[in-house]
């Protein structure tokens, strides 16, 4: 795994624990993590800071993950192609079909901390030689 | 999802046919008999036409041409026979005034001369204006030419004005007939050829109906049959029912149970969609919908019009949605309960994976706590799936709310639905089985959620709960799609008939719930929701008594002591 250097992690999820136990291995990894409860503080933060990658739940209230990626994809196209989507709901099919629409990765609850790295490492190597 | 049941035993009410409005078969009865009455009037009026001319020729037996002009009246009634239509009514009115004209061309024969030529001269153009001016008119015009030949003859003071006075009040006598025939032939006419043709357009149209149509005598004997009723009813050896027995081609699965309606349509009442189990030519079961308009004609029922509607494909049909509710119920539950279930498990395996990474001991605490999570959902689960309804009819609202979120919520969410909750924190426990108020909860979530999945607009569900004088009021209040006002019936309807249904702890949909609600005595109630575009669905539901709040109570208490 390439050393991340400091580079800056957005986890936008509304289940408080495991998006600190995401922000306590990315940081010991080397990332630098900013976390969002909702997709409105997300669009806020991301319209603030430069992130490297964006670890984003699908289903939160007030603004969903969906609805989160259209805007990015209107408004921050690059940042929306920094997104590695999270969710628990692996039987729905509208899920599966927005998965597939968006052409980002999509990590199913409860996933391997292997393929989170994993899907991070693509998304920030690809940042950085852009 | 609704499902339109067909109305239930019982319920009777006028006949409609499908696919005409009016007139029923039971005109073309009614026209036979209206033509029957115009044959007899005609032979009549063709027997008056004939004593006129005998009377006439023995009065003035010199006059040869008068007999004529009777025997052209003759003709012109009888040719009326053969256009057996309006214009009858115009030829016998025409012949009418044709003997008008012949009196006067008499009088004037016979008078030889007036005192002023121009009198006869206006007389016949009035005459001629009548002929072609509206019955009414005629009969005024006429009237009043013959009242001033009266008075021209009395002027005169002659022989001669005699004959015009006799001239003058028989034609009084004639206008009055002619005119009262006419008004009535002209009534009979025009009623017997709208029955003639609207009979004509109905069984025109009957023959392209999808419903088989017939007239049975009070034998139940066909009489007439259109192809549907042919191809529905016929074994296939030959095209002809008539004279055929409709209770035996039915093949009727339990006849004895339909005495009742058969002894109504025979007293003279109508009966509609009376759902019947006949035994097909494949000797499978058959659903078919009867109606009967019993046709009377002096208190004797005549005829019988019937209308019968093979629903066998629609029943499968509604078999098959409501297998397709079921399923859509049991995904949206399914979907939910995957995705509450993966948060926590998703916590447990990271907790301990981080704990490896770092070399730290995980949160044993924070694991119990997600497994205790893992727990409260399945147990909520059990409630979705137990079989039936055990133990004291009470239930806690609050509890089944929650529960039913608990399975609903995550769907919703991920529908982008906005959920919003009014709920009081306590209300009062209400008479009604927890389990099936639960599926009612989630059957009414699933509805809203259907409804609103491809609404373009905002998207919520708001819940709110209130007491209601002796009971609870719970409102799901939903944005989306409003019905129609014609579909709230519709709506109704199909939730009254699955009142009936046997089969309601395991069937889903909007249905289900109104069946459980009102089994507890509450009410359901669905309207469009007036502050937005979509539905109101309101559920009220009666308080428990003290006695059976304190067996719940007391039952709680033995299973969590």
């Amino acid at each position: 795994m390439k050393t991340p250097n400091g580079q800056r992690i957005l986890i936008v999820d509304d289940e408080d624990t495991l998006a600190r136990l995401m922000q306590a291995l990315l940081e010991h990894l080397g990332y630098t993590v900013d976390r969002a409860v909702d997709g409105e503080k997300a669009l806020q933060m991301g319209a603030q800071r430069n992130y490297a990658a964006v670890i984003c739940d699908l289903l939160m209230p007030i603004l969903n993950g969906m609805e989160l990626f259209r805007i990015w994809q209107r408004e921050s196209p690059e940042l929306a192609q920094r997104v590695i989507f999270v969710t628990g709901d692996n039987l729905g099919t509208r899920t599966n079909r927005f998965v597939e629409l968006s052409g980002r990765p999509c990590l199913y609850k409860p996933f391997d901390i292997k393929d989170l790295t994993a899907a991070l490492d693509e998304v920030t190597r690809v940042h950085a030689s852009s | 999802m609704t499902l339109t049941e067909p109305k239930l035993e019982g319920e009777v009410s006028s006949i409609q046919h499908p696919d005409v409005e009016e007139p029923n078969s039971h005109r073309a009865v009614a026209d036979e008999g209206l033509a029957r009455q115009s044959w007899e009037m005609r032979l009549v009026l063709l027997g008056a036409a004939l004593a006129a001319g005998c009377v006439l020729y023995i009065i003035f037996p010199q006059i040869a041409y008068f007999i004529a002009l009777t025997l052209a009246l003759i003709a012109l009634v009888a040719v009326s026979f053969a256009v057996d239509t309006q214009q009858s009514s115009w030829l016998i009115g025409g012949a009418v005034a044709l003997m008008h004209i012949a009196w006067i061309a008499f009088a004037l024969q016979f008078t030889g001369y007036l005192n002023s030529p121009l009198l006869p001269l206006l007389y016949l153009v009035v005459v001629v204006y009548a002929i072609c001016a509206s019955s009414a008119q005629t009969g005024l015009v006429l009237g009043g030419a013959v009242i001033a030949l009266s008075a021209q003859a009395l002027m005169m003071e002659t022989a001669r004005s005699t004959v015009l006075l006799a001239v003058a009040s028989h034609s009084i006598l004639l206008i009055a007939i002619s005119w009262i025939v006419s008004k009535y032939m002209s009534r009979l006419y025009h009623a017997h050829d709208t029955a003639q043709h609207k009979a004509r357009q109905y069984w025109q149209m009957t023959e392209s109906s999808d419903n088989a149509l017939l007239v049975v005598d009070p034998g139940w004997r066909v009489q007439k049959a259109n192809a549907t009723a042919v191809s529905m009813l016929g074994n296939g050896d030959g095209p002809h029912l008539e004279g055929k027995n409709l209770l035996e081609l039915l093949q009727l699965r339990h006849p004895e149970g339909l005495k009742p309606y058969w002894d109504q349509i025979l007293a003279g009442e109508s009966v509609s969609e009376i759902p019947l189990t006949t035994t097909g030519r494949n000797g499978n079961p058959h659903k078919l919908l009867f109606s009967a308009v019993p046709v009377t004609e002096e208190n004797q029922v005549t005829a019988i019009n019937v209308a019968i509607s093979d629903i066998t494909e629609l029943s499968q049909t509604q078999q098959e949605l409501k297998h397709l509710e079921k399923f859509v119920a049991v995904r949206h539950v399914l979907t939910s309960l995957g995705h509450t279930l993966n948060n926590p498990l998703a916590i447990i395996r990271m907790s301990i994976q981080v704990a490896q990474v770092i070399g730290k001991e995980p949160d044993w605490d924070e694991i119990i706590r997600q497994l205790d999570r893992c727990n409260a959902t399945i147990r909520g689960l059990e409630v979705y799936v137990e079989g039936r309804d055990e133990g004291v009819p009470v239930a806690n609202v609050n509890e089944v709310i929650r529960q039913a979120l608990l399975l609903t919520k995550p769907q919703l969410m991920m529908t982008g639905i906005e959920l919003e909750q009014d709920i009081p924190a306590k209300l009062p426990l209400v008479r009604a089985h927890r389990h099936s108020l639960f599926h009612s909860f989630i059957n009414v979530i699933t509805y809203v959620w259907q409804n609103m999945e491809d609404w373009p607009g905002p998207r919520k569900l708001h819940i709110s709960a209130q007491r209601r004088f002796e009971g609870v009021e719970i409102r799901f209040r939903s944005t989306g799609p409003s019905p129609e006002p014609g579909e709230i019936p519709e709506l109704l309807k199909g939730l009254e008939a699955a009142q009936e249904s046997q089969d309601k702890f395991t069937e889903m949909g909007l249905p289900v719930v109104y069946s459980t609600v009102r089994q507890a005595g509450g009410q359901v109630l669905v309207s469009p929701n007036r502050q937005e575009s979509g539905l109101l669905v309101k559920i009220i539901l009666q308080a428990a008594n003290e006695e059976e709040v304190e067996q719940y109570q007391s039952s709680h208490r033995s299973v969590n002591g």
